[in-house]
């Protein structure tokens, strides 16, 4: 009997060293025998990386602009030319910094003509004669260029590859940049309508040259709002 | 006979039992996604700015004699840092080739614990494919069973072979911190 009980106290005392629990296991831990460090480093990376979910291609909210073309089922897609894979978003995804760089490029040229337009028309407000004719034709030869430059910097933007994360909620200085652009196509577009009609209408100049300076306006503010 | 069977009976029971008793042992314990965050902080001619992960995944292993963690890993998805600004985001991304590099990840190699709740955790640092050693200095502070880890240090994109981004011919500086405050539940 003693020497059973004198077993049972060594066996208890084993017990707390090398027995394991495996009825009481909170939800967030594991209980694991020891391991040397780099193993269990390397075990419980292979654990998150599991639970880490795989990188979505597309953002879950593009321009129609930009779901058209490169949509799930938008015309690149449909016609093989861009298929929807990881390595062709890689490449999509340079093509994309191609097009807002080359955007970027754009609007600053546009601000130069902007600029220069800016000094033309009010130097044609008040000319007179000769020098009418002449600074009429550039100014007409400034606004084809700036149509021109315009036209191809919102092409770039609207048309891009999309991004590979999406806008989310809240408001923020990239939005800000599209919001001035509405009013800046609004202006360009009332802008040039008006510089049609002033032909026949003279009493038009006023409007037409309020048009350019908003547009300008919201211009300038547009590429200020990336400033933060 | 029959006190004896019974006291026998009763012996083999109690070693039953006894075999069942839950010792003290290191575990593993999952960060708390909610609360925990790592930011990173990058500098370009026109405008410093931050983002924030709070999808931090992070596991240790902790050692209940010790009530210190011995090994940690941590696995961050690189698109899920937010600047508040999705262009500059997926720019992000982009440069750290974000589809084909998802994660930035950190394990430990050694981990030691200093006065006032100081640790010094040495580990590899994984960025766009590319691994570094890094030393890592992290502060512990404890609110009942809570264990928060803060600290932060210095990352160089072009160490990780990573293009620094550029805004109207600008280029990011090449330095960023990253700034971490890791949650567990003990």
């Amino acid at each position: 009997m003693k020497f059973i009980c004198f077993a049972l106290l060594v066996w208890v005392g084993l017990g707390t060293l090398q027995a394991q629990d495996t009825t009481a296991v909170r939800r967030d831990t594991t209980i694991t025998p020891s391991q040397t460090p780099d193993n269990s480093a390397s075990d419980l990376l292979a654990g998150l990386a599991d639970s880490t979910e795989k990188q979505e291609l597309l953002p879950h909210k593009m321009i129609f602009t930009q779901r058209i073309f490169w949509g799930p089922k938008g015309l690149l897609r449909t016609m093989n030319v861009a298929p929807l894979t990881s390595e062709g978003r890689i490449h999509e995804l340079k093509v994309r910094r191609t097009m807002l760089v080359a955007h970027q490029i754009g609007g600053f040229l546009t601000l130069a003509g902007f600029v220069t337009q800016g000094i033309l028309g009010a130097k044609l407000y008040n000319a007179k004669g000769q020098d009418y004719v002449d600074t009429k034709k550039w100014h007409e030869r400034t606004a084809t260029f700036i149509n021109i430059s315009y036209g191809t910097t919102l092409a770039l933007s609207l048309t891009a590859p999309p991004p590979i994360v999406g806008p989310k909620r809240g408001f923020t200085t990239i939005k800000l940049h599209r919001y001035l652009a509405i009013v800046h196509l609004a202006g360009m577009i009332t802008t040039n309508i008006l510089a049609g009609m002033i032909e026949d209408n003279s009493s038009l100049k006023p409007y037409h040259r309020a048009a350019a300076y908003t547009t300008f306006g919201a211009y300038a503010a547009s590429i200020l709002a990336l400033k933060f | 006979m029959k006190n004896y069977s019974i006291a026998n009976g009763c012996l083999v029971a109690i070693m039953v039992l006894c075999a069942f008793t839950a010792p003290l042992a290191k575990r593993k314990i999952m960060a708390d996604k909610a609360a925990s965050t790592v930011t990173y902080a990058a500098k370009h001619p026109l405008h410093s700015w931050e983002g924030v992960s709070h999808d931090v995944n992070c596991a240790i292993i902790y050692n209940d004699d010790t009530k210190q963690p011995e090994t940690v890993a941590v696995s961050i998805k690189v698109a899920s840092f937010d600047s508040d600004n999705n262009n500059r985001d997926s720019h992000a991304v982009e440069a750290m080739e974000g589809i084909k590099y998802p994660n930035v990840t950190f394990t430990s190699s050694d981990i030691k614990a200093g006065d006032n709740g100081a640790l010094t955790a040495k580990g590899t640092l994984t960025f766009h494919g590319v691994s570094k050693p890094v030393t890592l200095n992290a502060t512990r502070k404890d609110n009942g069973n809570k264990m928060t880890l803060t600290g932060e240090f210095p990352v160089n994109m072009t160490d990780h072979n990573i293009e620094r981004p550029s805004l109207m011919g600008l280029k990011t500086e090449d330095a960023m911190m990253l700034r971490f405050t890791i949650v567990f539940s003990l």
